[in-house]
């Protein structure tokens, strides 16, 4: 009794990742982020500094921007996950996707999964930010290749374009 | 990505939680309460925390509200940073607590991050700490014997180090409604704006009735610069009674920067910050009086 208290060491996951229900069992002493790449083969979120300083692994948990390597992979249990694979392919690019290919958003590519998956949670949450609002919104995202000024355009022209879609 | 093996339990109940630090404690075992993790998790990759057993609080639903209660409000330990600063309640009522709320990390850390994890890690550049310092807030402490409530000033004892024991849970944060007269403002300076830990954050709250031209009442608490947060009674004292000018806001900022440099000894950053807190204050106290 007291021994089941204190709980195990393999765990039993069960998730949705990008929509398609997922369940798993794995030792708890991991980070969402390595049962997304390493289990799943999801490697759009990458790894950068592990400790939620650069966000290049980015996730949506529930609807909200997360940093999967802060996220212990049993808490992910019963949680909607959305990877940047779940956003667009290759055919049909997601318009935050598209608008990063056309504004040069993208250099070595490295922070953008988790950065379009910030600007997708940004956007459902407020559909018309400002630029200041988008900085904000971007700003557990470190980029070292654009300077931020292309993303920050791309990220505006499809708040326009949606706006402009709603009214 | 993995760190040394542990077993990780998510209890339904806070009484679970206890229950299971008691056994821990009993039999030497090493657990860890999991919030948010935005703290606990880096310190599991550094190696500098190593647990036995993980206790999960994030499945318990009583930790997540936010309700007033007569005239407290009383916040869930697992409510996150990115709730307080939408909270409705919260941003009528405590407002100062939403500003430094906004203050902590990036979205991501927001989201995750809980006032629960900030107050329990208790880093002396806690965003949400002075905030709550000025509110005169309470915690919930949850034991094996029962609770006890204490204030959040008695709580600390020295970086990173706190009076709750292995087996006890905060469960709440009360925050008892500030008078409605009161004007807030949380001020924080980092190397930058976002995912940057604080130099120095400030949290002033008061009174400035302009009939009489006098402060009433002031609350000033100034994170990143003592070894425990505390009132700055100094400063606060050469407010109170005194009317809105440079001369009486240059005395407060003088009494603040004497009071840390009192608290910290002289220390390799007293240099920047002696000069900064005073100016700090003053900005602070300034800020919050034009709000009228």
């Amino acid at each position: 009794m007291e021994e089941a208290e204190l709980g195990n060491e393999i765990v039993e996951i069960s998730m949705q990742v990008n929509g398609v229900s997922v369940v798993l069992r794995t030792p708890a002493n991991r980070t969402l982020l390595s049962i997304l790449r390493e289990d799943l083969r999801l490697t759009g979120a990458k790894e950068g500094c592990g400790i939620g300083e650069c966000g290049a692994c980015t996730v949506l948990m529930n609807g909200k921007a997360v940093n999967a390597c802060m996220v212990l992979a049993p808490k992910a249990d019963g949680a909607r996950i959305t990877t940047i694979e779940g956003l667009g392919d290759e055919a049909r690019l997601h318009p935050l996707q598209e608008a990063f290919v056309k504004h040069g958003a993208v250099q070595c590519g490295f922070c953008t999964p988790g950065m379009i998956l910030s600007a997708k949670a940004l956007l459902d949450e407020n559909p018309n930010p400002t630029r200041l609002e988008i900085r904000e919104g971007i700003s557990g995202n470190l980029c070292r290749c654009t300077g931020y000024q292309q993303i920050v355009d791309a990220i505006e022209e499809v708040a326009a374009r949606k706006q402009g879609e709603e009214s | 990505m993995s760190y040394p093996a542990f077993r990780y339990t998510a209890p339904r109940t806070t009484r679970e939680v206890v229950e299971t630090l008691r056994i821990a404690k009993e039999k030497g075992i090493r657990a860890n309460v999991l919030a948010g993790g935005t703290d606990l998790m880096p310190q599991l990759r550094e190696g500098t925390t190593t647990p036995e057993v993980v206790v999960d609080i994030s499945r318990i639903p009583v930790l997540k509200r936010i309700e007033r209660m007569g005239n407290e409000i009383r916040i869930g330990a697992m409510v996150t940073h990115a709730e307080l600063v939408t909270s409705e309640l919260v941003r009528e009522y405590a407002g100062v607590l939403s500003e430094a709320a906004k203050m902590v990390g990036s979205p991501q850390i927001r989201n995750l991050g809980t006032l629960g994890g900030n107050v329990v890690n208790a880093s002396p550049a806690a965003d949400t700490i002075p905030a709550l310092v000025i509110l005169e807030a309470k915690l919930v402490l949850k034991g094996p014997e029962g609770e006890r409530i204490l204030s959040v000033t008695d709580f600390f004892t020295a970086p990173y180090q706190t009076v709750i024991e292995a087996d006890e849970l905060l469960t709440d944060i009360v925050v008892p409604l500030p008078p409605p007269s009161g004007r807030a403002v949380f001020l924080k300076l980092a190397r930058r704006k976002a995912v940057a830990i604080a130099r120095m954050n400030l949290a002033c709250m008061l009174y400035y009735d302009r009939q009489k031209e006098t402060f009433e009442w002031v609350r000033l608490c100034v994170g990143s610069s003592t070894p425990r947060p505390v009132r700055m009674t100094e400063a606060e004292k050469a407010l109170i009674g005194k009317p809105f000018s440079t001369e009486v806001l240059q005395e407060a900022g003088r009494a603040a920067a004497e009071q840390m440099v009192q608290l910290s000894g002289l220390r390799s950053s007293t240099a920047y910050k002696k000069p900064v807190v005073g100016d700090l204050v003053m900005r602070a106290v300034r800020m919050a009086v034009e709000k009228g």
